[in-house]
Parts: structure tokens; C-alpha cells; sequence
């Protein structure tokens, strides 16, 4: 298929998905309307459980079954990234040099890493409650490790974070989730239900099993996003070819 | 057809009087029409426009970067569903429950989960990415079709 | 114009997310894709989420281009194969 074919069968596609997209959003309902049919329900629902962040609600507990669904797709992606970027036969590791830091960049990423780390520990345990969960707040963590290659160098980063233990904290993540869901079977209700009590709301210890499946997704996503920025950071930085030939 | 419409419009006309229903009003008719249909537009506009970027893209990586301006247009286009004038954020801490209207949860939790599992997609795509160039020695689809024969 | 801001959020992440997609050299693409999450953030955070303008903030500032921007190195690095690690990237 040559260039020109190519584009246009491109841009008969782009036409066919403009003409139905605008033909599917004529009849939507208007933006910015007040006919939210599922969101009244669902925030009727979060209330009734006393979850204060709705979208907490949501993901954790109303539709608890999906997000399962997600986090499989989330632990498939990190497993297949691994083997994919795994050190391979033709391949050596080379140290990377020390690096020298400004002492201002030094002294603003050391300041800033344990605040950071803080404030995802505090988005992960809220999740029931203000914006953030375990989703965010894992990312945050994640993000905050790392600013240690910014403070100090690679060398420094791969001594604090072994990545075999973020593995596994990616997968303790991930059967946790699954081992809370059957525990709530064997006790004699639904997969994923929840039968725990219910706390008082807009406290920490409220939303029933909220706050046990959002610790276990911020553990997963957090170990998550340091495995898959390790084994981008190797292979960018420490891998190089055997014998300086590809193949 | 015919009668789900009438349905509809009677739903419709009860909540609000002064508009007619959705199903009956002409595309692009009066200036608010087109202020509102915007989010849809824009949302419509980036996934059009990625997937050009992704069809004639001559690098690898800057395709998977096409395919995440694809992603984003499904979280603008979910949001701007769940939308709601005057509407505050669904989460209760500080407001309490029934003093204000509040925005759509549901859009909202699909669209969080979707973020977060749509990067480490994107993750697997580049290590797809990173793999192909040390095998092939290229990331140009093209020069990797020759290779193929 | 209750509903300005909205629309001017909408417009810089669509003027974002076509100028990402447009821009040809990946480098230049990931910092342009960063733009796009903060726009997008900023976005998501007028149109009341902020769950979501939060994961985003983390996942399309920060995690997608870093990725991008590793991947470029390590595929860049190809064709020099002699030049020594360094230990730092250009973007770290």
C-alpha cells in the first residue's frame, strides 16, 4: 500500500468517524446539563455507604468488579513490560558514573522528597474521603522515589529501590485485591460485596471496604510505576550490546 | 422509532419546558447550541487528529505518543458527558450531602481508572518499541516493512 | 458565560493534544505531551474532577513523557555504539 492510498483510506476513515461521531452526539444530552440519571444513583449509593469521595465509591466498591478487571489489564501491562525489557543474552550491564549534582537542585530534591512521599501516603489513605485514592496516590509515591536520581544520581536510586521487591509489592498488590474479594465470598456474601462495617461518615475508618481495596490498588500502582520507570531507566541507561552489534 | 422519540421529547419537555427536544433541534442551529456542542467537538478533534499523526507517523515512539493524544480524547469526551452547570466536585468532606448539585461520579471513576491503566499500556507499547529497535535497528514502519520483504 | 473557563480549558488541551500530535521529532513530542497533561489537568480540575486532573497531573506530566523520553535515548543510542554511559541522561 503506497502513500497515497494510504492517506486515503485515512481520510475516508477520519470522515466515516466524523459523520458518526457527530451523528451520535446530536443526541446526547446537552453539556453542562442537570440529567445525570447514574450519578444520582451513585452518589445515593456512596452516602448510603458512607464514602465521602464518591468516586472512591465507585471504583471500590459499586463497581469493585471492574476495577478488578483494570488492575489485571494494569498488572498484564507491567508483567509483559518486564519481559519484554528484560536483560537479554547479547547484552552487559555498565555502571553508570557518579554524576555531579548543582547543590541547589540537590538540596531542593531532598527537601522535596519525603514532602512528596508524604503527601502520596496521605492521598492513598484518604481516598474514602478527599480527592485521590489509590490510583493517584501510588503514583505520587512512585514519582516521589524518584526524585532521589534527580537529588543524588542512578546509583543512588537503584541502591534505595531493589527492584525484585517492587515486584513483588505489585503482585501483593494484585492478589490482595483478589484475596479481599474472596474472603467477602467465603464469609458468605457476593464477590467483592461489602459486608464490613460501615464506620461513621467522613471519618478515616469509613466506607466499609473502601479504604482495604484502595490500599491494596495504591500498593499495586505505586510498585507499578517504579518497576516500569526501572526497567525503562536499565535499559536507558546500564544496558548496552555485547559485542557492539545489534542481532 | 417513532414512538421512543415522542417518549423521549415527553421526558424532556417536562424538565424543561422552554427547549424543545434533542432529537427534533437542527446540528449547529443557534450560538449556545454551538458553545455546548464545543466539548464534543474538541474531544472528537484530538481523536481525528491523533489518528493522523498515528497513520503517517515515520517513528515508532511518535506514533505511541499519536496513540496517547487518541487516549486523551476519551477522557475529555466522558467528562464533558458528566458535566454539570453549577455542579461541584462528587466527593462530600467539605460540602454537605443535597446543598449543591454535584457532577457526574461515574464518568469520572471510569475515566480515573482509564489514566492510570492506559500509561502502563503505553509502557508495554514502548517496550514493543524499544525491542523492535534492537532486533531491526530501525523504528520507521516503513524501513521495517522492507525488512519483512 | 458561567461555563468560560471550561471552554478556554478545552480549547488549550485541544490546541495542546493537536500540537503533540503534530510535532514530528519525539523529543520535542514528549515535552509538547506534557504540556497536554497539564492542560488536561487543568481541564479536568475546572470541569470538577479532581480525582481524575490529580492521576492525570502524575501520569501525563510526568510518567508518559519520562518513558518517551527513555525510549528515545536507548533507541537513539543505535547507531554510536562506543559512546560511554554517562550515567545521567540529557533529561534526567
Amino acid at each position: 500500500m503506497n502513500k497515497a492510498v494510504r492517506l486515503w483510506v485515512l481520510g475516508v476513515g477520519c470522515a466515516g468517524v466524523a459523520v458518526l461521531f457527530a451523528g451520535a452526539f446530536r443526541r446526547l444530552p446537552e453539556f453542562g446539563g442537570s440529567h445525570h440519571p447514574y450519578g444520582a444513583r451513585a452518589v445515593a449509593a456512596a452516602l448510603h455507604r458512607h464514602t465521602a469521595n464518591v468516586v472512591s465509591s465507585v471504583n471500590f466498591d459499586q463497581r469493585s468488579f471492574d476495577t478488578l478487571g483494570e488492575q489485571a489489564i494494569l498488572f498484564g501491562a507491567v508483567l509483559g513490560t518486564v519481559v519484554v525489557l528484560r536483560q537479554a543474552k547479547d547484552e552487559r550491564r555498565v555502571p553508570p558514573e557518579p554524576a555531579v549534582v548543582a547543590p541547589t537542585v540537590r538540596g531542593y530534591a531532598l527537601v522535596s522528597l519525603p514532602l512528596t512521599l508524604l503527601v502520596g501516603l496521605y492521598v492513598v489513605a484518604h481516598g474514602q474521603l478527599s480527592p485521590g485514592g489509590g490510583f493517584q496516590g501510588g503514583l505520587v509515591v512512585a514519582t516521589a522515589l524518584h526524585l532521589l536520581y534527580v537529588a543524588v544520581d542512578y546509583r543512588a536510586l537503584e541502591r534505595l529501590r531493589p527492584v525484585p521487591v517492587f515486584a513483588l509489592a505489585d503482585a501483593f498488590g494484585d492478589a490482595a485485591y483478589l484475596l479481599l474479594g474472596l474472603a467477602v465470598l467465603v464469609a458468605g456474601a457476593s464477590f467483592l460485596g461489602n459486608v464490613l462495617p460501615l464506620g461513621t461518615f467522613n471519618t478515616l475508618a469509613s466506607g466499609g471496604i473502601v479504604p482495604l481495596l484502595n490500599a491494596a490498588i495504591g500498593i499495586e500502582v505505586a510498585a507499578a510505576a517504579v518497576v516500569l520507570l526501572a526497567q525503562f531507566l536499565d535499559q536507558a541507561l546500564e544496558l548496552v550490546p555485547r559485542d557492539g552489534e545489534h542481532r | 422509532m417513532n414512538g421512543r422519540r415522542t417518549e423521549r421529547g415527553r421526558i424532556r419537555r417536562r424538565e424543561r419546558p422552554a427547549q424543545p427536544p434533542y432529537a427534533q433541534r437542527p446540528l449547529f442551529h443557534r450560538e449556545t447550541r454551538t458553545v455546548n456542542l464545543l466539548p464534543f467537538f474538541c474531544a472528537g478533534w484530538l481523536f481525528l487528529v491523533g489518528c493522523y499523526a498515528l497513520a503517517t507517523s515515520r517513528n515508532l515512539i511518535h506514533a505511541v505518543g499519536a496513540l496517547a493524544v487518541c487516549q486523551s480524547s476519551t477522557y475529555v469526551l466522558l467528562l464533558a458527558v458528566g458535566y454539570r452547570s453549577g455542579g461541584t466536585a462528587p466527593v462530600f468532606s467539605d460540602v454537605p450531602p443535597g446543598a449543591r448539585p454535584v457532577v457526574d461520579p461515574v464518568v469520572q471513576a471510569l475515566t480515573l481508572t482509564d489514566v492510570v491503566v492506559g500509561a502502563t499500556v503505553t509502557a508495554l507499547l514502548l517496550a514493543l518499541v524499544v525491542q523492535i529497535a534492537k532486533r531491526h535497528g530501525t523504528v520507521d514502519p516503513d524501513e521495517l516493512r522492507e525488512l519483512r520483504g | 458565560m458561567a461555563e468560560l473557563p471550561v471552554l478556554i480549558g478545552l480549547l488549550l488541551a485541544t490546541a495542546a493534544g493537536t500540537a503533540a500530535a503534530l510535532s514530528r521529532e519525539p523529543v520535542h513530542q514528549a515535552l509538547v505531551l506534557s504540556v497536554l497533561g497539564l492542560a488536561l489537568a487543568l481541564l479536568f480540575t475546572l470541569l470538577q474532577a479532581p480525582d481524575v486532573a490529580l492521576s492525570q497531573l502524575a501520569v501525563g506530566t510526568v510518567l508518559t513523557p519520562l518513558m518517551v523520553l527513555l525510549s528515545v535515548r536507548k533507541v537513539r543510542r543505535r547507531p554510536r555504539e562506543e559512546s560511554p554511559a554517562d550515567g545521567r541522561g540529557e533529561e534526567g
